[in-house]
């Protein structure tokens, strides 16, 4: 055993520190914040990558799956609009993001044996929310109304300030409901509940316009390059955006009441939840004044450079609740990493190749085709020997 | 690294937290699909969407009316049975007095002329000395009548700003591309031949998209220019159209 130099534990003499995902082998001396993103060591932790902040706790080949997927739910949206399938369109962008992010919950099992409650609380009640909020605005404010003259006040105040508020804290009611319940104790369960519940949220608003926009023929005339900005907005954009802020706000929300660990301070302000919630409200809002008054791309502009700052910041809430999960138990037996594929002993960070052991499916697959260590626990004692005489 | 001198710890036991079923180490755990397979899912999803939104159109696309006059809109000229199955732009016939007994809403504009309507068709949004703002029932289509002194705009340069500011809404307003919805016959505004654009497009703004139909008619006599705004829902496109027809027709321009 060897002492690493940042958290001064004790660890095996591997690659990365086991307790804290020091870089060890060859690298200098790491203070403060490690650089490398703990949910995927292989990124930097302010890297603009979506599907590793997104979808934190798969594992890196299952990664390239999910950035595949989003990339046929693009080319789909694209090809629709233009061969004139505008409400098919409309739909894609409406389910896509809400499609993935329902199969990230199954595929690496969030619920902790609770997946009712947990699609309840996020996905269905984003949803749900989606739907009423999105009927009961319409019924108030007609769109062939607005036409006489360009937005006015009344317009910025309630469709730019007071809408898009409701919006963000119906999101978070469902989350919040969660909250309560200890067995979803990690920084990631609050982030991808607040990421969870916006997507759908927002799916369910864009589907409802989808629908509206049956009415009007399987291909209704109109041009197609704004189309396709608004499906880029609606459909990417925009949901990624939500997702961002409502995850990053529970994210610390969670790290403030309910990780079990050091606070919060390594997010400065910004950890505390009222800043947080008060922060995300601010992002959301400038990009729905960016709809209301700016045009189509122009707004899609805003949003998307909106929405990559958003995604950071979330990137560096899962990353420091990640961090923080550093515990104070002893060293455990020898495991196969589910992202690097190799032995490394049980405890907060692979030593392989760093990645947090909590940023990993919670669920298990027997018999993975890619496991050739014929074994899924934790028996492999030749390796374990080799990692503890190492 | 400071070499250490403690031995690896043996083996712990689980924590409470994952007492329920099996222990499994965190770290040893995959995802529940193999790659293609969540590709193959995603996809799955995405196809079954694309065929339920086709279908949906499919049976709820508006059907136009058999016969020689579509739907709408109908011009003196075109229309076999020489009334107007609703549409906008048709030459008014004589102002009956049963007519002029419905038209109980009325406004005259600081230039002379005269726009009148039904209040059970037509809500009054807004008015000023140039301009008024009628709002459908259910407030799914509008109506925006705007006037100015020949001296100050053409018609068409009235038109052209109620596009500019439209396409702000609608970015992909476009011409009506479909053969059914051409305007037939002669535009008219009151008792003059105008020039009418029939468009379509998605209004896009504050989250929202709604499929448009939109129709510009402006006409001028020399002293005042007038173009006239309707926009509706896509779902009245027909109603509104009909609707908007009685304020066109009746429309009168300064003596």
């Amino acid at each position: 055993m060897i002492q690493c130099d940042r958290c001064g534990n004790p660890t095996p003499p591997m690659r990365f520190c086991v307790q804290c995902g020091n870089g060890l082998a060859g690298a200098p001396p790491a203070h403060g914040i490690r650089s490398e993103f703990a949910a995927a060591p292989h990124e930097h932790l302010l890297g603009l990558h979506l599907a590793s902040t997104l979808f934190p706790q798969l594992p890196r080949a299952d990664m390239e799956s999910f950035r595949l997927a989003l990339g046929i739910a693009a080319v789909a949206m694209v090809g629709l609009a233009a061969v004139g399938l505008y409400p098919a369109a409309l739909a894609v962008s409406a389910v896509a993001v809400p499609a993935l992010m329902a199969i990230y919950l199954h595929d690496v099992d969030v619920y902790e044996d609770e997946p009712m409650l947990v699609v309840g609380a996020t996905m269905l009640w984003g949803a749900a929310a989606g739907i009423v909020v999105t009927l009961l605005s319409r019924a108030a404010q007609s769109s062939t109304a607005s036409v006489g003259s360009s937005t006015g006040p009344t317009d910025l105040l309630t469709a730019g300030f007071g809408l898009p508020l409701i919006q963000l804290a119906l999101m978070a009611v469902g989350p919040l409901a969660l909250l309560r319940n200890r067995k979803f104790n990690d920084v990631l369960d609050g982030a991808i509940f607040g990421a969870s519940s916006a997507v759908s949220f927002l799916g369910a608003r864009a589907l409802i316009v989808a629908l509206d926009f049956t009415r009007a023929g399987v291909a209704p005339p109109g041009e197609t390059l704004p189309r396709i900005v608004v499906l880029l907005t609606f459909g990417i954009a925009l949901p990624v955006l939500a997702a961002s802020v409502s995850g990053a706000a529970m994210g610390s929300v969670w790290l403030r009441w309910r990780s079990s660990l050091r606070g919060a301070s390594s997010l400065g302000v910004f950890g505390n939840p009222l800043v947080a919630g008060a922060a995300a409200a601010v992002i959301y809002v400038l990009a729905s004044l960016a709809l209301l008054v700016l045009p189509g791309l122009a707004a899609l502009l805003v949003i998307a450079v909106l929405g990559a700052i958003a995604l950071v910041w979330l990137r560096v809430v899962i990353h420091v609740g990640l961090l923080q999960e550093l515990s104070e138990r002893p060293i455990g037996p020898p495991i196969r990493c589910a992202n690097c594929r190799r032995m490394t002993p049980h405890h907060t960070f692979c030593g392989e190749c760093g990645v947090s052991l909590r940023a990993l499916p919670k669920g298990t697959r027997r018999g993975d085709p890619r496991d050739t260590s014929g074994a899924m626990g934790v028996t492999d004692a030749g390796a374990a020997r080799e990692v503890s005489d190492g | 690294m400071a070499e250490g001198t403690a031995p690896l710890p043996p083996a712990y036991a689980p924590s409470s937290a994952h007492a329920h079923g099996h222990f499994q180490p965190l770290g040893d755990r995959w995802a529940s699909l193999t790659p293609m397979r969540r590709v193959l899912l995603f996809a799955a999803v995405l196809v079954a969407v694309v065929v339920i939104a086709n279908l949906l159109a499919a049976v709820r696309q508006p059907t136009s009316p058999g016969g020689d006059c579509p739907s709408q809109p109908c011009g003196p000229g075109s229309n076999p049975g020489g009334g107007n199955p609703g549409g906008v732009i048709v030459k008014p016939g004589p102002h009956s007095t049963a007519t002029a007994l419905l038209l109980d809403g009325q406004w005259k504009s600081a230039l002379g002329s005269l726009v009148e309507w039904e209040t059970r068709k037509w809500t009054e949004s807004a008015r000023k000395d140039r301009s008024i703002f009628l709002l459908g029932s259910k407030s799914e289509f509008s109506l925006f009548v705007v006037i100015a002194p020949a001296t100050e705009s053409t018609p068409e340069a009235l038109a052209a700003d109620r596009l500019a500011f439209l396409k702000t809404l609608a970015p992909d307003l476009a011409d009506e591309s479909d053969p059914k919805r051409q305007t037939l016959g002669i535009p008219m505004i009151g008792n003059r031949q105008a020039t009418a654009s029939l468009l379509a497009g998605n209004y896009t703004k504050d989250q929202d998209v709604e499929p448009w139909s939109v129709a510009l008619v402006s006409a001028g006599d020399g002293r005042i220019s007038v173009v006239i705004q309707l926009v509706a829902a896509d779902a009245v496109r027909d109603s509104a159209f009909k609707a908007a027809d009685q304020v066109l027709g009746e429309f009168l321009w300064p003596e």
